[in-house]
């Protein structure tokens, strides 16, 4: 399993503090999902998880030692990482970067179990008819899903013990379809005994899907529970400056939430008063919206 | 590696053989391939075969070694063009972005202008060991310099090093115009005819020590295909999957500094064979570097091989420098490619 205990991180330029004092556990078997507004401090959280940036203070436990002071030839068969992506810049193939995820287990040439993972991985990504196109000519959803197959295949083994898929808005660029899918598989990997860990900015998504939800704001964890108990109007509201109705789900036991798009009073001045996707940003809305998003990352 | 891969591969050891087979028979005394193996058998104690005395001297003092220095360097040119294009993610990186090629070229001139003071304090010996060391010094210092540059702490900031390598690459290519400036006309045309590259100095000795400084490097490139290949995801992304982005970073550039470094300074600069061959077949047959490291070796090879024949046979007994071989030769067959595949082409 996984325990942070008291992680507080400064950025290393200006010294803010971007993280402050977070404390949680992922439980095998568990799909947790941490939400929050931008700059919220998620993806700082999940980049230290990933070992991209060095701890400060506190610490992380992965299945009983320090995540930092594991092999990382070892660590990658135990804990995969989806991150945001860039081009490749070279003319790989789609089944080219799954395979990639298999790099862990092979030396030089792979074996057969790790072509067979590549193929259970591109089949349940449905990439079978994408196999030998380049990646980079690929739309933003396909090279989403390769990834996301790369992610899975890299922790898709026999060997005992808890595995952890890290999932940094993995629905992005993916059609509602394949978000579900997605969900799904991030699930069922989960009920296997293991534990995926997902920023999301879909609230519905989240609460249909977690077990867990993780709600965080300013750099610190502000509410966590199950979906029922963090995702109520009050904590929304508070959360995201913005007025949420909450109300239960039609065909699922969870909640149903919508924002109508007015923000809460004094968050920002002009609140919707015509169709909002007809409102205009005045200048000063527009130059705080420019603001906050200075925050995002 | 799909049988496409394969395929090519053995088009290339085919090509290979061809080139050899072409390149040691032509010349002033000519050579068919019977007494080529003739020759090669009793340098190996067996008497097979029909050759003159003459063949065989011309075969194993200057043809063979020339051969051979030819398929290595060219080798360590194109390995290199791909290791480095995988290291900075970019299809138009080549040996030289780290550089390798501006930092030997002024430490030649430096040697060349320099020589007849070197033969007055150090004795003759001096002018033909000057040249390769200081090249070499050169190509590993300005390497060391620009890799040095880009390090934050302990991380190596690779769009630094790139940046670096073309300040660097400007700074000693001043030098390099301010000692042809001072330089007599002689020490200028060494200078400009080293720059241009050619294998007129390949001997045995040069042979001994490109077998030393060559295949290490090479073989351990080959053997980092799969790290090679995760940079392309992106530094953080390698690591995910287990791959020692700093480790590798290093050994990288320390292997192709040194197995480029000292073709630079036996044979001069050789452009065009780093950046191209590898480019070719990374549109032949993808980009996956398990395939690629391996076929750009050999294509690198084959087309030095070709070139060096061309080059010493064209205007014979005078030597047309094989920088400009190369150029001529592979630049068109590279727009073709390029014309032709243009569609698949991305970059970054």
């Amino acid at each position: 399993m996984l325990k942070v205990h008291q992680l507080t991180w400064h950025a290393q330029r200006d010294r803010k503090c971007l993280l402050h004092d977070v404390t949680f556990a992922v439980e095998p078997g568990e799909l947790v999902v941490l939400l929050g507004p931008n700059g919220a401090g998620k993806s700082t959280l999940l980049r230290l998880l990933a070992g991209d940036l060095p701890l400060q203070q506190g610490s992380i436990q992965w299945n009983g030692a320090a995540m930092q002071d594991r092999d990382p030839q070892e660590l990658a068969k135990s804990r995969s990482v989806l991150g945001q992506h860039n081009a490749m810049g070279l003319a790989f193939t789609v089944e080219e970067v799954v395979r990639m995820g298999r790099y862990p287990y092979y030396g030089n040439t792979p074996a057969a179990s790790d072509l067979e993972a590549v193929d259970r991985a591109v089949q349940t990504a449905l990439l079978d008819p994408l196999r030998a196109r380049v990646l980079d000519t690929t739309s933003g959803g396909e090279q989403q899903r390769t990834h996301i197959a790369r992610a899975f295949t890299q922790v898709d083994n026999a060997a005992p013990g808890t595995r952890i898929l890290l999932l940094d808005e993995p629905l992005n660029d993916l059609d509602i379809r394949h978000q579900h899918a997605l969900m799904h598989a991030a699930r069922s990997f989960a009920k296997e005994g293991h534990c995926v860990l997902a920023v999301l900015h879909d609230v519905n998504m989240a609460a249909q899907y977690a077990d867990r939800i993780i709600l965080m704001k300013a750099s610190r964890i502000t509410a966590s529970g199950a979906p029922d108990e963090v995702l109520t109007a009050p904590i929304l509201t508070e959360a995201y400056g913005l007025n949420a109705q909450v109300m239960p789900h039609p065909c699922h036991s969870c909640p149903l939430v919508f924002f109508d798009g007015s923000f809460r009073k004094g968050e920002l001045e002009s609140t919707v008063d015509t169709y909002p996707g007809t409102r205009d940003f005045s200048p000063v809305n527009a130059r705080d919206l420019a603001h906050q998003n200075t925050h995002d990352r | 590696m799909s049988v496409k891969q394969r395929i090519i591969i053995a088009v290339l050891w085919t090509l290979l053989i061809l080139a050899v087979l072409v390149a040691v028979q032509a010349g002033a005394v000519h050579i068919a391939p019977g007494a080529f193996l003739s020759s090669i058998a009793a340098g190996l104690g067996f008497s097979w075969g029909e050759h003159t005395d003459m063949q065989q001297a011309v075969l194993m003092v200057v043809r063979m070694p020339r051969i051979m220095v030819a398929l290595l360097a060219g080798a360590a040119l194109a390995a290199g063009g791909t290791a480095m294009q995988a290291l900075f993610r970019n299809p138009l990186a080549d040996p030289s972005i780290i550089g390798i090629s501006s930092g030997a070229a002024l430490m030649a001139a430096v040697a060349i202008v320099m020589t007849h003071w070197a033969n007055v304090v150090f004795g003759g010996w001096a002018s033909t060991l000057a040249l390769p060391l200081a090249a070499f010094a050169g190509a590993v210092g300005t390497t060391f310099l620009v890799f040095g540059i880009a390090r934050e702490g302990r991380r190596t900031n690779v769009a630094a090093m790139l940046l670096a390598g073309v300040a660097i690459a400007a700074l000693t290519g001043a030098l390099t115009g301010l000692l042809t400036f001072t330089a007599n006309d002689a020490q200028l045309r060494s200078i400009v005819f080293w720059m241009l590259g050619s294998l007129g100095g390949a001997d045995l000795n040069a042979v001994w020590v490109l077998l030393i400084a060559v295949p290490i490097p090479l073989i351990i490139l080959l053997r980092m295909h799969k790290p090679l290949n995760a940079l392309a995801l992106g530094e953080d992304q390698a690591r995910h999957i287990g791959v020692n982005a700093e480790a590798m970073k290093r050994r990288v550039v320390l292997c192709t500094a040194l197995m480029v470094g000292a073709t630079v300074a036996l044979c001069g600069v050789i452009g065009f064979v780093g950046l191209v061959v590898p480019h070719m077949l990374r549109l032949a047959g993808g980009a996956d570097n398990r395939f690629l490291l391996p076929a750009s070796a050999l294509g690198g090879a084959v087309l030095l091989v070709l070139a060096d024949t061309i080059a010493r046979t064209v205007a014979a007994p005078a030597e047309v420098p094989i920088g400009v071989i190369t150029a001529l030769c592979g630049a068109p067959v590279f727009l073709y490619l390029l014309i032709r595949g243009k569609r698949n082409l991305q970059f970054a």
